[in-house]
């Protein structure tokens, strides 16, 4: 089959999340901070949706489903500005799936356990280093954290992190601690040489960035046909206009490409690699551009209210993926992809 | 979603690349506007003969009638396979055949299509006017019926390939009446006759050609699958030009430069989202009957990435950029010709407004 639109059951999937997910999680709940915000209340109907482990196999409770659909509910999610710890169960999942510690896999996919992000502050050549400083994203419900680099991936208990710092972050949607490892005994670890779960975050947060784009593109030319100045509503200015039509672009763009790498991860085509990357690049483009052109679209109230959420959002996944410039060379290292097959 | 080849697709594709790498021209094309016109109908005439003209024309009219797919695959190798370009047969075969299929009398259809389709006519565009461009419902050339005939006053401008063609599909205004988009008439001019006057524009590459970009399709998604192929070809030609021409620094090849460098792997990226654009354009058509407004968002990111991609190969190139002739011609003459990828066939303002407006539906 050649065909790069859902299917009526991935339809369906995406369909439940962002029924879900339109009533339990407006972009308006995070005017409220963090801590006063209850995230967690989304969480066990996210787990009984299956989204944990929606890719895992169903013999430790998953779904049985591919990469291709967690990327289409990781778009949903990236939409609706959902915390990144549902990514870094979702990751934690199968961290401890692919290294047989299935008890832990079923109760992350069950969502009867959290993971955050641990994100190294300085970079990893291999496994981390004792008393390395990692930056713990949105983690005060978490247990544990995983930190996936340097062509290996691990879990370990959030207590395995001292001298905890609470900080103030950028994206203030959720919370920043900065903590040091010290115990270096994760509870699952797996060698990612070949890349299997760098790709599938990598995929994934590419998935949360077209959400971003797609939103962003939305929230902006819905306000821009009901905002009137000089007597009539500001999108049928070409200034306003063209802007628009440049992130319905650049959405299409990203949408399409990550879908595409998607599908090559999934069916371990010699180019998965060459994609994810153009993927990545492609919606990091798209969601830098869509959600700085939503603030300005949005004028005064773009520097106040919401649109500035998905800015702030964007920054902190591109902080998951690490330095763009290795994206790039990445890229450069594979061989031209041969699209015949 | 799924992205794999059935068998029949994939011995379709055998087939194509086997036909295309054995009846291919050979030679190079020619540049003179007689012999481009004999070199391009004699492709065409062999092309028919081989039975792959009219790949998406319907069979009832002498076309395949191929699939979307098909199409793509027919166009993927045709790019891949280098074979020459629709040139002065593309006003015939993607636009003036195609509108006559559609609103064409019989005796219409029975003499010109076969004569498009076996490569004995030339077509060229009499849309745009001196002042009637973006604004094409502008145009003021006049159509006075005048018994058996169209009686045609005005002037037409950007006709590329006017100078060679038999025919031309011209828009005149026969009802001055009526509002601005009614009150036009699609006819079809006879190229030889009397009292048309030709007169050739330069244009900023040299050439008199302006040609409307061949994007007839491009609504479906396939009309941008060769020029796809094509730029993914010519990004990795300049990766290896980079690899041999010496960079910035007047040491290193170019690919040491950490600019250079990051602008070759985004245009990778970059062509690598347009041909995904183009497979999702396909899949959605595949669904519906009639094409989306989204082909615009293709022909939009296509022009504007074409330019940036000659761009970058005019700062690679660097000192060498400033010669037309000699092995990096391809590049120097590409940065040229290619301001009218932005041009023809829809500006991107008009094709913005478009997106703007009928993909997004922001008010006019």
């Amino acid at each position: 089959m050649i065909d790069l639109l859902p299917s009526v059951e991935q339809q369906q999937i995406v369909d439940s999340v962002s029924s879900l997910l339109s009533d339990a999680a407006p972009v308006s709940r995070l005017r409220k901070k963090s801590g006063v915000r209850d995230e967690m209340s989304m969480w066990s109907s996210i787990a009984n949706l299956g989204c944990f482990g929606l890719g895992m196999p169903e013999v430790v409770g998953g779904v049985g489903a591919t990469i291709a659909e967690e990327m289409l509910v990781f778009r949903e999610f990236g939409r609706f500005l959902l915390s990144p710890t549902f990514l870094s169960t979702t990751i934690a999942a199968h961290i401890a799936g692919m290294c047989g510690k299935q008890e832990i896999a079923t109760r992350f996919i069950a969502g009867d356990a959290v993971a955050a992000f641990a994100l190294p502050m300085t970079e990893m050549n291999g496994d981390p280093t004792l008393e390395q400083e990692f930056a713990l994203i949105d983690s005060d419900n978490a247990d544990y954290c995983i930190i996936v680099g340097a062509g290996r991936a691990s879990v370990h208990h959030v207590g395995d992190f001292a001298a905890v710092c609470v900080r103030q972050p950028l994206d203030d949607a959720v919370s920043l601690k900065t903590a040091s490892l010290v115990a270096s005994n994760p509870v699952a670890y797996v060698d990612d040489k070949k890349g299997q779960i760098g790709r599938k975050v990598l995929l994934l947060v590419t998935a949360m960035m077209v959400g971003i784009a797609e939103a962003s593109r939305d929230m902006a030319s819905n306000y821009a046909k009901v905002r009137e100045q000089f007597g009539k509503p500001i999108g049928t200015f070409q200034a306003i206009k063209h802007s628009c039509a440049d992130a319905a672009v650049h959405a299409e763009a990203a949408l399409c490409q990550t879908i595409y790498a998607a599908l090559r991860e999934r069916d371990r085509r010699p180019d998965a690699i060459f994609q994810a990357n153009a993927a990545y690049l492609i919606a990091l483009a798209a969601a830098r551009r869509n959600t700085s052109a939503n603030i300005q679209i949005h004028g005064g109230f773009g520097f106040t209210a919401d649109a500035h959420f998905f800015l702030k959002r964007c920054n902190l996944l591109e902080q998951i993926i690490g330095s763009t410039r290795l994206r790039l060379a990445a890229l450069m290292d594979e061989k031209s992809p041969d699209y015949a097959g | 979603m799924d992205w794999q080849y059935s068998q029949e697709d994939q011995l379709f594709r055998d087939e194509v690349r086997t036909w295309l790498a054995e009846n291919k021209p050979r030679e190079i094309a020619p540049t003179e506007n007689g012999d481009i016109r004999q070199f391009e109908l004699a492709w065409q005439r062999k092309q028919f003969d081989g039975g792959w003209a009219g790949i998406s024309w319907p069979a009832e009219y002498g076309g395949r009638g191929f699939s979307l797919v098909r199409q793509m695959i027919w166009f993927e190798e045709y790019a891949q396979a280098d074979a020459p370009g629709l040139g002065c047969l593309v006003v015939a075969i993607n636009h003036g055949g195609p509108t006559l299929i559609v609103r064409g009398s019989g005796d219409q259809k029975a003499f010109h299509l076969p004569r498009i389709l076996k490569g004995e006519a030339v077509w060229c565009q009499g849309f745009s006017e001196p002042n009637a461009g973006s604004d094409l419902a502008g145009l003021k050339t006049r159509g006075e019926v005048d018994g058996e005939y169209i009686v045609v006053t005005g002037q037409k401008i950007w006709t590329t390939f006017g100078d060679i063609a038999d025919y031309q599909e011209l828009l005149v205004r026969t009802d001055p009446k009526a509002p601005k988009h009614k009150g036009l008439t699609w006819v079809i001019c006879d190229m030889h006759l009397p009292g048309i006057e030709a007169r050739p524009i330069r244009t900023m590459s040299g050439h008199q050609h302006f040609s409307a970009m061949s994007t007839l399709g491009f609504e479906r998604g396939t009309g941008y699958i060769a020029h796809g192929v094509k730029l993914a070809r010519s990004v990795e030609s300049l990766i290896e030009l980079a690899r041999t021409v010496r960079g910035p620094d007047g040491k290193r090849p170019a690919i040491k430069d950490d600019e250079l460098h990051c602008r070759l792997a985004t245009a990778r990226a970059e062509v690598a989202a347009l041909r995904s654009m183009c497979y999702a354009a396909i899949s959605r058509n595949e669904r519906s009957e009639a094409p989306g407004p989204e082909g615009s968002i293709i022909a939009l990111y296509f022009g504007e990435l074409i330019q940036r991609i000659h761009r970058l190969a005019m700062d690679i190139l660097g000192p060498l950029a400033m010669t037309r002739d000699g092995a990096y011609g391809i590049w120097t003459n590409g940065y040229l010709e290619n301001f009218r990828s932005s041009i023809a066939g829809g500006t991107s303002e008009i094709r913005r407004n478009i997106i703007g407006e009928r993909v997004l539906g922001l008010p006019r």
